[in-house]
């Protein structure tokens, strides 16, 4: 079965890149959010295996959606996806449970990279 | 084709233009909410506007371009970026040189992404980014805490205490709206166009038979098409608020240049236009405004010694009515001075010598006079004047119309009262030969029937004489080179026009009557004929021609002395 991924970031540019990237390499992107608050909503209605999420959104922002996921189901898979100048807030999403993180602009066989690790490490939690 | 940024999208089955125009739509959103953004943390405005939202979209365009590999975008929103971040924690004052700063630099930034969406990324990109640099680098400095203790010392001029908002107060978006290609709304309207006339089409030959069932349906029918029609045009609409948010920036620069203190309020930016109208509407408008701006607000001194409040206010309202918008820019500044602009009115024999006071549609003729707009005079005395000649033919043009309300001492009121949409408008319809044209309503003073053999003659041109002066006589089948219309019967038709700069008088002896006509634009081939602005098709399949009198007739009027000479 191919992994279903949840995919959020405020741009509809980004969203588009992302998914395109995952599914050209076997994933199925099953849902998109626009802001924290809704990426929340949306993995409690999909239960994906995996979340890419964006740092800088309106509403609430992906930390605090990390943070809220994580309350909700501690196996989440969470990577982040930040442009460059946010180290700082990778660091926060990290602490708060986010497995990973990508850089943009994204180099896709680093985040196909990184994606199909996580996908492969056995839930700790 | 790749990327620029090297890696090559057809690996992933990707289509480069896709991301493009998303990049071009995301990028562009992006720059208005900045400025709009900016402009917004300079007033202290809280809502929307907050300075957490103006992150979020130099952060949002540094993240699209670094992957479309536009570097020195990049670059350039990452230095907003930066700056922002210390308004953000408090580094930074917003001052209105800061203000200017940043607006300087999103300008900027707009030209860098124009340039590398047109790949025109060359040494001017290269200039222009360091210049972005160079005038952000003292606000950076600052952001960065270098001159953390005394930000007023390192910045004389700061304001300081403004507070920006944070957190919290954001308006909520919504995903039940989608992104509609512009092009397919023009497709969209074309083709409702095709169905209206399709329909009167199938109603003549209905008629033509006779059966009543066909007829019922046809009616029905006709009810749905209007629906749709109804509903296109309404997808069609833009706020209005889209054209309005520029104004702010407007008003700010040009009261700083001039040294007054505007407040630019802005109600009914919901109301929506079409597209066509809002692009035609934005100069005249931009004119109105800069106007008040300008001439009918008086300096903070002046205003004191009025009684009035230093800080003028500039109110730019939309309303709806049925198929007509009406925007209205109003001023609370010092008026026009009615007294001199009739005089200069009686001087340029625009009015009657016996007027003793102006009524609202004389001021509005006089104000928008050709020639009126450039004068320096009425720029002292009025107040007004600068460009009204050239935002009353825009407004004619849109088939819209004006008015101009003002109290002395208490400021003026510019109206512009404009249609909707663009695409269907009301026409007299008439016959040239076998053929019909069409002209729309507006431009029609009158039709009238004259004796002919009445016609006098002014420097061996044939005019009609009325009250007012002559009216040149145009046979229009000179002007089209066709056969002449012979028809010797004791009376003829004239339609008399008004050409926006003077009237004229056609001789057509075959008027058809007002109808609403779908206007089409002409094929590529016969674009761009003088004096022809598009075409219809009529319920017979005919085709008719749509006039602009303004061109068709230009250098046709009379000079000023030869319409003395004759008044009947």
């Amino acid at each position: 079965m191919k992994p279903r991924v949840l995919v959020v970031d405020d741009a509809i540019f980004m969203r588009k890149m992302i998914s395109d990237i995952l599914e050209s390499n076997g994933m199925e992107v099953v849902g998109e959010a626009d802001t924290g608050s809704r990426a929340v909503e949306r993995y409690k209605e999909l239960k994906p295996d995996l979340v890419t999420m964006d740092i800088i959104m309106p509403e609430m922002n992906g930390i605090d959606a990390v943070r809220e996921i994580m309350a909700y189901d501690s196996k989440a898979r969470i990577v982040m996806c930040s442009a460059l100048g946010q180290q700082a807030l990778v660091q926060d999403a990290v602490v708060s449970g986010a497995k990973d993180f990508l850089i943009k602009p994204f180099n896709p066989s680093r985040v196909i990279e990184v994606i199909t690790k996580i996908l492969n490490q056995v839930p700790t939690a | 084709m790749k990327l620029s940024n090297g890696w090559d999208p057809e690996l992933l089955s990707m289509n480069i233009s896709d991301y493009k125009s998303l990049f071009e739509a995301e990028a562009k959103e992006a720059l208005e909410a900045l400025e709009t953004g900016v402009l917004g943390l300079e007033c202290g405005d809280g809502g929307s506007s907050c300075i957490d939202e103006l992150f979020r979209h130099a952060h949002n365009l540094k993240g699209i371009s670094g992957a479309m590999g536009y570097d020195s975008v990049v670059e350039a929103s990452h230095a907003i970026e930066n700056v922002l971040d210390g308004v953000r924690s408090g580094r930074i004052a917003i001052s209105a040189d800061e203000t200017d700063v940043l607006l300087r630099a999103v300008d900027l930034l707009h030209v860098l992404v124009k340039q590398a969406l047109n790949e025109e990324e060359d040494e001017s990109g290269e200039n222009l980014l360091q210049e972005v640099i160079r005038i952000l680098e003292p606000s950076v400095e600052r952001a960065a805490g270098t001159c953390r203790e005394e930000t007023a010392a390192c910045h004389p001029g700061v304001q300081a205490g403004v507070t920006v908002p944070t957190f919290g107060e954001r308006s909520v978006s919504s995903v039940t709206t989608t992104r509609v290609d512009l092009e397919t709304l023009d497709r969209l309207m074309d083709i409702v166009g095709e169905l209206i006339i399709s329909r009167i089409r199938l109603g003549g030959i209905a008629s033509g038979i006779g059966s009543k069932p066909l007829l019922d349906e046809l009616v029905s029918s006709g009810r749905l098409i209007s629906k749709i029609q109804k509903e296109v045009m309404e997808t069609r609409l833009i706020p209005v608020g889209q054209v309005f948010q520029r104004f702010k920036r407007l008003v700010r620069d040009t009261a700083r240049e001039t040294g007054k203190q505007v407040h630019l309020e802005i109600r009914g930016a919901e109301i929506g236009l079409d597209r066509t109208v809002i692009e035609s509407i934005a100069d005249p408008l931009m004119h109105v405004i800069r106007n008040a701006v300008h001439h009918g607000v008086e300096t903070p001194g002046e205003r004191l010694a009025a009684g009035k409040l230093e800080l003028a206010t500039i109110i730019l309202n939309a309303r709806r009515e049925r198929n007509f918008v009406t925007l209205e820019v109003s001023d609370d500044g010092r008026g026009i001075d009615m007294k001199q602009v009739l005089k200069l009115g009686k001087e340029r024999d625009l009015v009657p010598p016996s007027m003793r006071e102006l009524n609202e549609e004389d001021l509005c003729r006089i104000l928008a006079a050709p020639g009126f707009s450039t004068s320096e005079d009425v720029d002292s005395i009025s107040g007004r004047g600068v460009g009204m000649n050239i935002v009353k033919k825009a407004i004619d043009s849109l088939g819209g119309s004006m008015r101009i309300r003002s109290e002395q001492g208490e400021g003026t009121t510019v109206t512009l009262h404009l249609p909707t949409n663009l695409s269907i408008i009301k026409a007299l319809l008439f016959y040239l030969g076998r053929e019909v044209h069409a002209i729309p309503i507006e431009y029609v003073r009158e039709t009238t029937r004259v004796e002919s053999g009445s016609f006098k003659s002014v420097q061996g041109r044939e005019v009609h004489a009325t009250k007012k002066g002559a009216i040149p006589i145009i046979k229009p089948w000179e002007v089209f080179g066709l056969a002449p219309d012979r028809e010797h019967t004791r009376f003829v038709k004239i339609i008399i026009i008004d050409t926006g700069s003077g009237e004229i008088g056609l001789v057509i002896n075959h008027i058809i009557g007002q109808q609403d006509v779908v206007i089409k634009g002409l094929p590529v081939l016969i674009r761009g004929i003088n004096g022809i602005s598009g075409a219809t098709i009529l319920g017979s399949g005919e085709i008719a021609f749509i006039w602009d009198p303004t061109v068709l007739f230009k250098g046709r009027l009379l000079h000023e002395l030869d319409r003395e000479a004759i008044v009947s």
